[in-house]
């Protein structure tokens, strides 16, 4: 009976290992939803940026100021220079993020039921967090 | 009870090791060749990634405005399926189907092929060349490390025959849709998006730039060559109403359906609009998100390489030709934008949610496009209802919130209404646009001959 015991040990230990990534949910989450937090962030950026250049941009088409086409010229340089910085930030949290979501896919956004638990999850911690957009 | 203990212990040994085979599953093993060696027997991975790389590729590559884009993932998902149709029971060649593809090369029926080494070859090739002369040397380097590692996964165990042979069916493959890409009137474009010299006529209804680009994103397009001529000939839209700047009348109505949906939109309708418009700076273009979502979805069935060939060449083949089809009907057109409208006979100041891109408004590249990709999904994935339960995760490494869906109807409307919301577009370019799309997809679906039983 020991030996059946022991099966059954080794048993129940397999199947825990293999819903460990079930188990760490929180902690998935969590870690998704910090990195979530900051691209969040950095795409506002993306869109203000955006923003004041394409109005830059139109207010530059309409003047007739020499003085005001200069400062604006200047204005649109260092959006562009911002816009780089950005980018770069951007895609270096992009890149984490989409490492993450390839993994979760295997053993986490397996079936439909599991994506919507995992949806909720997501969305309840960035909430916490303050950062969920809408 | 010796007897009872052991029987347990079996019975625990049987369940251990179909417990370890289920934790430890993976996709379809590519290698050896399967003793079936058909697609379906292969995993579809290593497609999906190359498709992915695709997205960056287009994005970080110079003059890839949106109908080129859908151009370069056209003839990349042709190649895709051509490298392994021989592999698909019931499949047909789109050679003879296609507009002005004759014929393609063919398999030795009497020798074997490794279907996952000419489809990758063949992806690997037609991606550099259908981003030859401005690829940066950093993403040729990928594509060339994408298809080394590839191939390494997937030649141990097999005759060095079939690898040469299998390499050799990829490249003739790609050789012979490259000619056929070379004649569409699109070839290279991506050196002169605007096709300059191009004079924008000057009547009040007209085009007028509404940012920094002041000529508008290739004029000819809609005389490129589409994979299916009904694509273009049968889908061209009804004259919009009738351009009027006099108040009340059905043109300046609307456009202040425009304006007062931009100024009472609600949070949720700003953000539909920005994710649909994926990225100011970071998108692949509305094409390229829809084949993102065709990946995710994929990947979540793990679709077999038979399953994933078929599906990106249905595709590839829809969002080509919804591009012409709908530039086409642009450039007949060339309708002012609402911003400018709005600017110029309702309020100087109005600004829109998201940037007006620089080409006429109607009809809708972005409703065109889903709605071809729609209809797409829908046969794949679903039993004609269109319904099928999924989350859009794909804009998630940029910001945007994941988004969900039980019908892919609902998710090109959606897609076409976040125009309306970001206020560059009229509603009649998005219902029209829709409209397109949809007649592009069921062509697609219905008019080409696919395999039946899809595996």
């Amino acid at each position: 009976m020991g030996r059946i015991k022991k099966s059954l040990l080794i048993f129940k230990f397999l199947v825990i290992s293999c819903n460990k990534p079930a188990t760490d949910m929180d902690t998935i989450v969590n870690h998704l939803a910090n990195l979530e937090c900051t691209a969040i962030s950095l795409r506002e950026q993306r869109f203000h940026i955006a923003d004041q250049i394409r109005f830059t941009q139109d207010t530059l088409q309409h003047s007739n100021n020499k003085e005001d086409s200069v400062r604006l010229l200047s204005k649109l340089q260092h959006l562009n220079e911002e816009k780089e910085k950005v980018l770069q930030q951007t895609q270096s949290v992009a890149n984490m993020i989409t490492v993450k979501i390839d993994s979760l896919r295997q053993h986490v956004l397996i079936n439909s039921n599991k994506r919507k638990l995992f949806n909720a999850a997501l969305d309840s911690a960035l909430s916490k967090r303050g950062c969920k957009t809408f | 009870m010796k007897t009872f203990s052991s029987k347990y212990l079996f019975i625990g040994a049987v369940l251990m090791f179909n417990l370890v085979l289920s934790c430890n599953k993976e996709d379809i093993s590519p290698s050896p060749l399967p003793s079936d060696n058909s697609a379906r027997n292969y995993s579809g991975e290593t497609v999906r990634n190359y498709f992915s790389l695709l997205c960056k590729i287009s994005k970080s590559t110079p003059g890839f405005f949106p109908p080129q884009v859908a151009r370069a993932y056209g003839f990349v998902g042709i190649a895709a399926y051509e490298a392994v149709v021989n592999g698909i029971p019931d499949a047909q060649s789109l050679g003879g189907q296609l507009n002005g593809l004759s014929s393609l090369p063919k398999t030795d029926p009497n020798l074997e092929y490794n279907w996952g080494i000419t489809s990758n070859t063949a992806i690997a090739e037609m991606i550099r060349k259908m981003f030859e002369k401005k690829i940066s040397p950093e993403n040729l380097n990928t594509i060339d490390s994408m298809e080394t590692a590839n191939l390494e996964i997937l030649s141990p165990g097999i005759n060095q025959d079939i690898i040469n042979r299998s390499i050799q069916f990829g490249k003739d493959i790609t050789d012979t849709i490259y000619q056929y890409s070379t004649t569409d009137d699109g070839h290279e474009s991506y050196l002169d998006p605007f096709q300059l010299p191009y004079t924008m006529a000057t009547d009040s209804f007209c085009w007028v730039p509404t940012g920094a680009v002041t000529t508008p994103v290739s004029p000819h397009w809609g005389d490129n060559r589409p994979f299916l001529k009904q694509d273009v000939d049968n889908t061209q839209p009804m004259a919009h109403v009738p351009f009027s700047s006099v108040r009340g009348s059905q043109f300046y109505e609307e456009a202040m359906a425009v304006y007062t949906q931009v100024k009472s939109n609600t949070f949720e309708q700003i953000e539909i609009a920005k994710y649909w418009a994926d990225d100011p700076f970071n998108t692949c273009t509305p094409a390229g998100h829809t084949f993102n979502i065709l990946t995710q979805l994929l990947e979540e069935d793990r679709a077999t390489l038979e399953k994933t060939s078929v599906a990106y060449a249905k595709l590839s083949i829809a969002e080509n030709d919804a591009f012409i089809s709908c530039w086409k009907g642009k450039y007949k057109y060339v309708l002012i934008r609402p911003v400018s409208y709005i600017n110029r006979y309702i309020d100087p100041s109005f600004t829109t949610v998201i940037g007006t891109p620089p080409f006429p408004a109607y009809t809708s590249g972005h409703s065109c496009e889903m709605g071809a990709g729609s209809r797409i999904f829908t046969n794949l994935f679903t039993d004609g209802s269109g319904n099928y339960d999924f989350t859009d995760y794909s804009q998630l490494q940029y910001g945007f919130s994941a988004r969900n869906y039980s019908n892919f109807n609902d998710m090109a409307e959606e897609c076409a209404n976040s125009r309306f919301y970001g206020g560059i577009h009229y509603q009649m370019d998005n219902s029209t646009g829709l409209q397109i799309g949809r007649a592009i997809g069921d062509n697609i679906n219905h008019i080409l001959n696919w395999p039946t039983d899809i595996q």
